[in-house]
């Protein structure tokens, strides 16, 4: 009896172990590519974005950050002109500075991007500036991203929103 | 031979990651002599009375922000956060520090207090009031703060110091930690604060 149990036990664990690791790949998968749209300007396919998130924030804060990575796949410098999303009235590119002890943001205008290079925008430093979202924001919901490039093309991809 | 070239690279690596812990700098820098914090007396999330007296008992850690803050504050909440989930490692839950945000921008900050805390731990105290009694407190943790206007539209946003203020159970400021800082070695110079031992 013990002998035939077993055997199968060993092998509903082995499935539900090969299921766990399926639907871990499947899940980092969607975290780590949730990507977005290449775009191909004169330059060609030139960043690619990964990891996007914006923490949930209350519904009164006018102002939200988004975190992202960005990857050049180009040869040639990308410079990100402008930011824009039709989930908010404005966004742009800051950076939170600490200056003589102090904590303070600017407003970079344009934003480059070393051929081949990769940057991050995280915590406490640079970060998207999300301002006056239209509609409230929860977590599982997307924010559509525009970066107009320095090449004339537009690229865009989708932000979740996290857990904040 | 081989199994000595192991040995080798394992002491050499520990050696590394020793050396590289060690030469983390300090982020908690204690004061020459204890300052003790002014009388004040402001209001927490819950709408009742919050003085210097209410940091009598336990340890306190004080950092000034706004709510409509979107990136500095969040984070230094969370980084707070996780020094006191370190630091659960250390002491039981009374003796961990209470993280206080000095909400500095009372016309925008006073009637969302709750739900902007609300986004982050449930302990947290938040607390804010009139610009005077802000200004007592800010003063007594040798913080400093200023609104600027934005150059794009008529709003503002707000400078401000970003030191966070370590309170001892006496109600005085006996150290910063200055910023960047980890949560482990802030977790743990501050243990070493707390029992009264020297900071490494």
């Amino acid at each position: 009896m013990n002998s035939f149990i077993a055997p199968t036990y060993i092998s509903s664990v082995i499935q539900m172990m090969l299921l766990a690791v399926l639907l871990t790949t499947v899940g980092c998968a969607n975290t780590n590519t949730f990507a977005e749209d290449v775009n191909g300007g004169s330059k060609g396919q030139t960043l690619q974005v990964v990891d996007a998130y914006q923490p949930q924030r209350p519904e009164f804060m006018s102002m939200n950050a988004g975190y992202l990575k960005i990857q050049s796949l180009s040869d040639q410098d990308v410079f990100i002109m402008n930011v824009s999303s039709p989930d908010y009235q404005s966004v742009s590119i800051h950076k939170s500075i600490q200056v003589d002890g102090m904590h303070q943001m600017e407003s970079m205008g344009s934003l480059k991007i070393p051929a081949g290079e990769a940057l991050s925008l995280e915590p406490g430093g640079m970060h998207l500036m999300l301002h006056m979202p239209i509609g409230q924001r929860k977590v599982g919901d997307f924010t559509r991203i525009v970066f107009a490039l320095d090449d004339g093309s537009n690229m865009s991809f989708n932000m979740p929103v996290s857990a904040p | 031979m081989k199994r000595s070239f192991f040995k080798c690279l394992l002491a050499s690596s520990l050696l590394l990651f020793i050396s590289g812990v060690c030469a983390e700098p300090a982020v908690v820098k204690q004061l020459d002599k204890p300052v003790l914090i002014d009388n004040f007396e402001l209001f927490d999330q819950g709408g009742n009375y919050f003085t210097e007296k209410n940091l009598l008992g336990s340890w306190s850690l004080i950092f000034l922000g706004f709510t409509t803050c979107p990136d500095i504050c969040p984070m230094t909440m969370a980084q707070l956060e996780g020094v006191r989930a370190e630091l659960g490692s250390h002491f039981t839950p009374e003796k961990i520090p209470n993280i206080i945000f000095v909400a500095v921008d009372p016309a925008r900050d006073k009637d969302v207090l709750a739900d902007y805390l609300a986004y982050f731990h449930p302990k947290n105290i938040g607390i804010t009031g009139e610009p005077s009694q802000i200004n007592r407190l800010v003063e007594s943790v040798d913080g400093f703060y200023r609104f600027d206007k934005n150059k794009r539209d008529s709003g503002y946003t707000v400078v401000h110091t970003s030191s966070i203020a370590v309170v001892n159970p006496q109600g005085e400021m006996v150290a910063n930690i200055n910023p960047p800082f980890g949560k482990s070695n802030t977790a743990w110079e501050l243990m070493l604060l707390m029992r009264g031992r020297a900071i490494e």
